[in-house]
């Protein structure tokens, strides 16, 4: 059975993509594109050990869209904190929530 | 009359499915086996203590070139081998010369074709006769270890939509006669040569592509796996909708894991004409883009502006969806097609299923550009479209009936549904028409193009609640596309670099 993961596109500092990229890699996370923002996933529980998130349930109603998970993992507001030797290539996280798909239900 | 017409031609493509059933019952003096190889290890997959895993597979491997000569025994014997494969070889062969050299006995037996569609009637098979004997010859004993005859598959999904009562539209027929794409097809625009990629939740290979001959392929993006599941149904079925009013398309679906807009990035990176979202955030009252959603904005701009891909996205239904309210998409809502006609055109009115709103995010943007066809309120049933048997839209709509569900069966890999997901596809294919007419239109002009051609809605509201009205109106934006009169526009326009435009005076 697979580990459910957390997705999150993160702002690189300027100039910093690729490090970025490296040293996220180096501490766990999934690398999937490297661009403007570096797309990554990783285990909550690594993101919770690396960033000091605190994660809460997020229950979607079923009215909202048919393909809509029924509960996701968001972080409190203010809870990711960039750690000190990420800081000179990690800007800012942001964490990916499912969309809705809009179709008749 | 689109009913009429709608069910003469299902009565012609039923015609069609009975002929695939009598087809395959020609075939019943015909053997189709597998002759499974002897193991190199002395040991038997049919042997009762026999467990096939990963692990113990190799151990019922057969020797090296075994598989070539017992396919060149079996050829000299009269069989025709059609494929050699590690552990059995496929093949067919006359009834008579099966009972021939295997000293056996095979009798015909029938099975439903489609346990959904008993209307398909029966296909025909041969299998052994129980407790005859069966004996391998001698110059095949020491390759072959069993051969059997291959019982064909149920199909669960059919090709063929089931039967409903009330008034829907079916794919592709009725689709692209409404939005009226039928004309340019038999004019040969048809969207050959034009790549169109759609991100969705998965793509499953329905039986109805295949049967209609359509190009129907799909990747994963980055973080998802298991590219032709489709457990929702939501991108099996839309993908419908392109088809019908662009049936000669390069497609391609990309599957999306949990993010999204990673998916959207895989789908840009293949460089295609045109790329169709079905799905986005919904954002009420917000006036400023939260953070996390930077990113995709990016990706969406990036692809209109810097590769000149025509973007089109749902507007939502009753949500105030993002991206679709960037300026930079072609923004689609909805526009519901009674089955009586007004006027010489389908009586039309606008979807109170669909959104329509300005946004307060992007100043002076209103939500939808133009619309495409859907259903109306309480569960826009109204498009039959193929989905993967017993996924999360086929059972949900499943068990009730018009209009709360869409009485089809729940495991039939069917499911009448609309939404402005069902219109943003059809609003890409005809953005691949005008592409195939005029390859060098921008992003912009494709969407000018559709807004000025497409025809006045007068009556109904949307979601919101804004009413429909002469010209152009907050719940119809433009109002209903038009392929044709598109089209035509298309064909009268001048491509013009900036380079080639004089400069001011």
């Amino acid at each position: 059975m697979s580990i459910p993961t957390v997705s999150a596109d993160i702002e690189p500092q300027p100039g910093q993509a690729r490090a970025a990229a490296r040293a996220l890699r180096n501490r766990g996370f999934r690398v999937l594109d490297i661009g403007a923002w570096v797309s990554v996933d990783g285990p909550r529980t690594l993101w919770v050990q690396i960033f000091g998130v605190d994660f809460e349930t997020h229950a979607r109603p079923a009215t909202e869209g048919i393909a809509s998970p029924g509960s996701y993992a968001r972080p409190r507001p203010g809870s990711v904190q960039v750690p000190a030797d990420l800081a000179g290539v990690v800007k800012a996280v942001s964490f990916i929530e499912p969309p809705e798909f809009f179709a008749g239900h | 009359m689109a009913r009429k017409k709608a069910a003469a031609k299902a009565r012609g493509t039923r015609a069609t499915g009975k002929k695939s059933a009598r087809r395959a019952r020609s075939g019943a003096d015909t053997v189709r086996f597998e002759a499974v190889l002897t193991a190199h290890s002395g040991k038997s997959m049919f042997a009762p203590e026999a467990v096939l895993d990963s692990e113990s597979l190799a151990e019922y491997a057969p020797a090296r070139g075994r598989g070539k000569r017992a396919a060149h025994v079996l050829e000299r014997l009269g069989f025709r081998v059609h494929h050699i494969g590690r552990y059995s070889i496929s093949g067919e062969s006359p009834r008579a010369l099966w009972e021939k050299v295997f000293s056996t006995k095979v009798e015909k037996r029938r099975q439903a074709f489609s346990d959904t569609h008993p209307e398909l009637g029966e296909v025909e098979y041969l299998s052994h006769v129980a407790d005859v004997p069966f004996r391998m010859p001698a110059d095949l004993e020491s390759l072959v270890d069993r051969a059997y005859p291959q019982r064909p598959p149920m199909f669960f999904a059919s090709p063929l939509p089931p039967r409903v009562a009330y008034h829907h539209l079916e794919v592709p027929a009725d689709v692209a006669m409404v939005l009226r794409a039928a004309p340019m097809h038999t004019e040969g625009v048809t969207g050959a040569g034009v790549l169109v990629a759609m991100v969705d939740t998965g793509f499953y290979r329905h039986p109805f592509y295949t049967w209609q001959g359509f190009g129907y392929r799909a990747t994963l993006a980055p973080d998802a796996t298991r590219v032709e599941e489709d457990e929702n149904g939501h991108g099996t079925g839309e993908a419908a909708n392109i088809f019908s009013c662009a049936p000669d398309i390069e497609f391609i679906g990309v599957k999306m894991g949990g993010n999204p807009t990673l998916a959207f990035k895989a789908a840009s990176d293949l460089h295609p004409a045109v790329m169709t979202n079905s799905w986005g955030y919904d954002l009420p009252g917000l006036s400023t883009l939260p953070n996390s959603l930077r990113p995709l904005e990016a990706a969406v701009i990036e692809a209109v502006r810097d590769r000149g891909i025509t973007v089109c996205f749902s507007g939502g239904n009753g949500h105030v969806s993002f991206p679709g309210m960037m300026p930079d998409v072609i923004s689609v809502g909805g526009v519901y097609a009674h089955e009586d006609l007004a006027n010489g055109d389908f009586d039309l009115e606008a979807s109170d299923y669909a959104s329509s709103f300005d946004s307060q995010i992007y100043a002076g943007r209103h939500v939808p550009d133009l619309c495409g066809l859907v259903g109306m309120r309480p569960a826009g049933v109204y498009i039959m479209l193929p989905v993967s048997p017993g996924s999360t839209i086929d059972a949900g709509l499943a068990g009730g009936s018009f209009p709360g569900a869409d009485e089809t069966a729940a495991g039939d890999g069917w499911a009448v549904i609309s939404g402005t997901s069902a219109a943003s596809p059809q609003i890409a294919g005809i953005c691949a028409l005008l592409r195939q007419v005029e390859p060098g239109l921008s992003p912009p002009l494709v969407k000018s193009l559709l807004r000025a051609s497409a025809r006045d809605v007068t009556k109904g509201q949307s979601a919101m609640g804004q009413p429909a009205g002469e010209g152009h109106d907050g719940a119809t934006g433009a109002g209903l596309a038009d392929a044709a009169a598109a089209c035509r526009l298309a064909r009268s326009v001048q491509v013009r670099s900036l380079g080639s435009v004089p400069g001011p005076r």
